[in-house]
């Protein structure tokens, strides 16, 4: 009896001597269920905000890089490089093991810009590459407060520079000179719905929908168990769309990490 | 007879446990110290980075203005302060004193508008304040780590292997003074 008191006491012992859990700090937002896009401060239009999203997974597909878009109203006295890095930190932006993560983040009221690059693109975009982009791309659209248009344009360069880092041969097309009217830069995407709405009018006709079943089993049995950390159950994501706004817990960070790299900007 | 065998294994259990434990927080101490020995050579390389970086940008600078002697007397001197310090403090003081020197620098470009539109200064300019900015990271990693390995040696019974196999604290990677301080580039107006 006196033994199993002694060791109960123990137990407690090293219960309470055990460290405590450390807490995070939490100030930081979290991402949307569609993760490319985290539009807070409703700037982008819905249009852009699914070019964004269809773009940023098609590179996520072929080079495991993410780029990711954040807006915010206010950096509520933080520093644009301390809150990137903390949001970046937090989210995992890239691959675990590549660390190639980009994110763009823009604060309409405190009028500035930065583009945080994770360790593993600092090759592909130093510092002042990314700040030619800002220069180039995005300062001027957001001098006349289009900021969904210069979002886009910096997305649009930075993939592009990613798919050449990677050796991938088809880019986004990039309207390379703001101001200049855009012609129509929704062909390539589509192009892709046309392409599937071929395959599926294939499928049915020909081999009596069974892909689509298919597929459908694919969706609902990838969305009852959870995903991981990188990327997407690969049924959902082509069967939907992402307008709807997340099912089966969207899409997250791959545990990529940033030392601090890519460069910010006023306007 | 039966008993003294009894009292034997129990205690020949506990030296065990003892042991083994003296072992796993010993090699915990090695992983930690090893830690912070690592985020230390992130800073170095962060900051020989940086040393890379002036002398090309002191030269882009003095093209457009030669005169503001001042300033580049002051980052040869904190430069070299640099190259001089020892201990992590001494570094941590002197790199603040040279980021400092180096953000003047970089606010003289309002003065010169010129230099401010010059291509190679910009970027020069956006390569400083990134590495400026991963040395804070750097720095922020380096100083968690440290935090977490001083407070290890100094609980117990962590101490007790601690004090036998020497580990000593380390020191944080501030300066005396002075928050953080990050090089603005504004290319706004």
């Amino acid at each position: 009896m006196k033994t199993r008191k002694i060791c109960a006491a123990l137990l407690i012992l090293i219960v309470l001597l055990a460290p405590a859990v450390k807490a995070h700090g939490l100030d930081y937002p979290g991402h949307t269920s569609n993760f490319y896009v985290n539009d807070y401060a409703n700037v982008i239009d819905a249009s852009t905000e699914e070019y964004i999203m269809n773009v940023a997974v098609a590179l996520e597909q072929k080079t495991k890089a993410q780029v990711v878009v954040l807006t915010i109203e206010s950096l509520e006295g933080d520093s644009i490089e301390n809150y990137a890095y903390n949001v970046f930190t937090n989210w995992g932006i890239g691959d675990k093991d590549l660390n190639n993560g980009v994110l763009i983040l823009v604060a309409i009221n405190d009028r500035r810009s930065r583009i945080e690059v994770g360790y593993g693109l600092e090759g592909a975009l130093p510092d002042g590459k990314t700040g030619r982009i800002q220069d180039e791309y995005m300062l001027p659209h957001f001098r006349a407060n289009d900021y969904a248009t210069g979002i886009k344009k910096g997305f649009q360069a930075i993939v592009n520079e990613i798919y050449q880092e990677y050796g991938i041969e088809d880019t986004v097309k990039v309207e390379p000179v703001p101001g200049q009217r855009e012609t129509s830069p929704d062909t390539d995407n589509n192009f892709a719905i046309w392409l599937i709405i071929l395959f599926f009018i294939f499928d049915w006709f020909v081999l009596k929908g069974r892909i689509t079943r298919f597929l459908f089993m694919l969706f609902f049995l990838g969305n009852r168990g959870g995903r991981g950390g990188g990327g997407f159950g690969s049924g959902g994501s082509k069967g939907g769309g992402f307008g709807g706004g997340g099912f089966g817990g969207g899409f997250t960070g791959g545990g990529g990490r940033t030392g601090g790299g890519g460069s910010s900007r006023g306007w | 007879m039966k008993k003294g065998a009894l009292v034997l294994l129990v205690i020949g259990v506990i030296i065990a446990i003892l042991v083994i434990s003296a072992v796993g927080s010993y090699n915990s101490l090695v992983a930690k110290s090893e830690s912070v020995n690592t985020a230390l050579s992130q800073i170095d390389n962060q900051l020989q980075r940086r040393n890379d970086l002036i002398p090309n940008l002191v030269e882009t600078v003095k093209g457009y203005a030669a005169h503001e002697e001042e300033i580049f007397t002051n980052i040869a001197e904190a430069r070299a302060k640099l190259a001089g310090a020892v201990s992590v403090e001494e570094t941590a003081s002197a790199s603040n004193e040279l980021s400092n020197a180096l953000s003047r620098l970089l606010a003289i470009a309002e003065n010169y508008p010129e230099l401010k539109a010059d291509a190679s200064f910009r970027q020069l300019a956006d390569e400083l304040a990134g590495t400026e900015n991963r040395i804070a990271v750097a720095r922020m990693q380096y100083n968690e780590v440290a935090r977490d390995y001083n407070t290890t040696i100094r609980r117990f019974p962590t101490v007790i292997i601690a004090s036998l196999f020497n580990f000593e604290k380390v020191e944080y990677f501030e300066a005396a003074e002075g928050a953080r301080e990050v090089p603005k580039v504004d290319f706004t107006r």
